[in-house]
């Protein structure tokens, strides 16, 4: 079975403080604040750049940052994990 | 109600109606140097006898306004001006939707306010107060309420609420004509509200951006230590009452304010370090 295409409830203000994003999440009202690689995987699954699978999610982050040294299969398990949470937390649904 | 009170403290009026008029003659007396609010009262707060008969027997105090807590304790009369105030906070932090509050103490000079938020017993208000007698101008002991538009810090000079060993250190500090009655037995303790200055009333509209924002401690050895921003923002939606209902408005003004004003936790073993350490840590800005 083909994985699932996961993509970012909606456009969600983001401000950075020590590393921390604080985002937004209007649909529940709740502010969240999200650590590394979070908000980076969020960003790659805006609603301006559409859904994606997890592998794909993997190949967009190797072109926004300098991954080199993390395998694919590490840096995909991790996606997974972090995509299943944002899911339960209402910030990410599957397309 | 058989006897009523309009109070109008910084952009907030209330109208506090009770069916003892002791509370009410308290309040005429804290509240006397206040402006008379115009027009309809933002929140109105009634002081009841519990069940009709405890208006004479054994009279006891139940809080009732726009917005209630069921679980509420009804209070003893002789602390009706407490049951007044609880009400008047309660109103404010379960109502309030123009601006965003934080619990805390604020402070202004030279246009700019320094505010301090804290747990019950840090000392915020009675570093306020101090403050105050000390060329700075009160803007609160309980609520900064904060402009969801621009940011700057609006007065609430409600009078000062003082618990215990707080009243004996303000009494160094401020004429005894200041001081309202004393109240023993209170929940909180022994409880003393001391009157605004004649500035702080008279400046109550004048807004002013923040500047500083501090987390006094009470108890600890001298110490003050830089937070960041992100400490600060869930420190803060912790000392709101009113962050999640305002959304996105709450959202936006928090972020600015924490990213944009510097933040210290600071600990103090007396009022006089905490002073100096606030007015060293204001002239460093």
């Amino acid at each position: 079975m083909a994985a699932r295409r996961h993509i970012a409830d909606a456009a969600m203000p983001s401000v950075t403080m020590e590393g921390f994003a604080v985002v937004f999440h209007a649909a529940s009202g709740a502010t969240h604040l999200l650590a590394s690689p979070v908000p980076e995987i969020l960003a790659a699954i805006g609603p301006d750049r559409g859904a994606a699978t997890p592998d794909e999610i993997v190949t967009r982050l190797r072109a926004d940052y300098d991954m080199d040294g993390e395998a694919d299969d590490d840096v995909a398990a991790v996606v997974a994990e972090r995509i299943a949470e944002l899911t339960a937390s209402g910030l990410v649904r599957a397309a | 109600m058989r006897h009523a009170i309009g109070l109008k403290i910084g952009p907030v009026a209330f109208r506090v109606g009770s069916d003892w008029a002791a509370p009410i003659a308290a309040l005429q007396s804290l509240y006397r140097d206040y402006p008379a609010p115009v027009g309809v009262p933002d929140y109105t707060v009634r002081l009841e006898a519990e069940r009709p008969w405890r208006r004479w027997v054994r009279p006891s105090v139940a809080v009732r306004g726009d917005y209630i807590l069921p679980e509420a304790l009804p209070l003893d009369l002789a602390h009706g001006v407490l049951a007044a105030e609880i009400g008047m906070n309660l109103q404010l932090a379960l109502g309030e939707r123009r601006w965003l509050l934080l619990h805390a103490s604020s402070v202004e000079r030279d246009g700019r306010a320094l505010i301090m938020s804290g747990e019950s017993g840090s000392g915020k208000s009675t570093l306020a107060a101090v403050l105050a007698t000390r060329g700075w101008r009160l803007m609160g002991d309980e609520f900064a309420l904060i402009d969801l538009a621009t940011g700057a810090a609006r007065a609430f000079p409600r009078a000062t609420s003082l618990k215990n060993a707080a009243i004996d250190e303000m009494l160094r500090h401020a004429p005894e004509a200041r001081f309202g009655a004393e109240l023993t037995g209170t929940p909180k303790g022994r409880l003393r509200h001391l009157r605004p200055d004649a500035t702080a009333i008279a400046r109550m509209d004048e807004p002013a951006m923040p500047a500083l924002i501090l987390f006094p401690q009470y108890g600890g050895a001298e110490a003050a230590e830089g937070m960041g921003s992100a400490e600060a923002f869930v420190r803060l939606t912790q000392a709101s009452t009113n962050y999640g209902p305002l959304g996105r408005a709450g959202y936006d003004t928090l972020t600015r304010l924490v990213t944009t004003v510097p933040t210290v936790a600071v600990d103090y073993p007396d009022t006089a370090t905490a002073v100096a350490l606030v007015e060293q840590l204001w002239d460093a800005l």
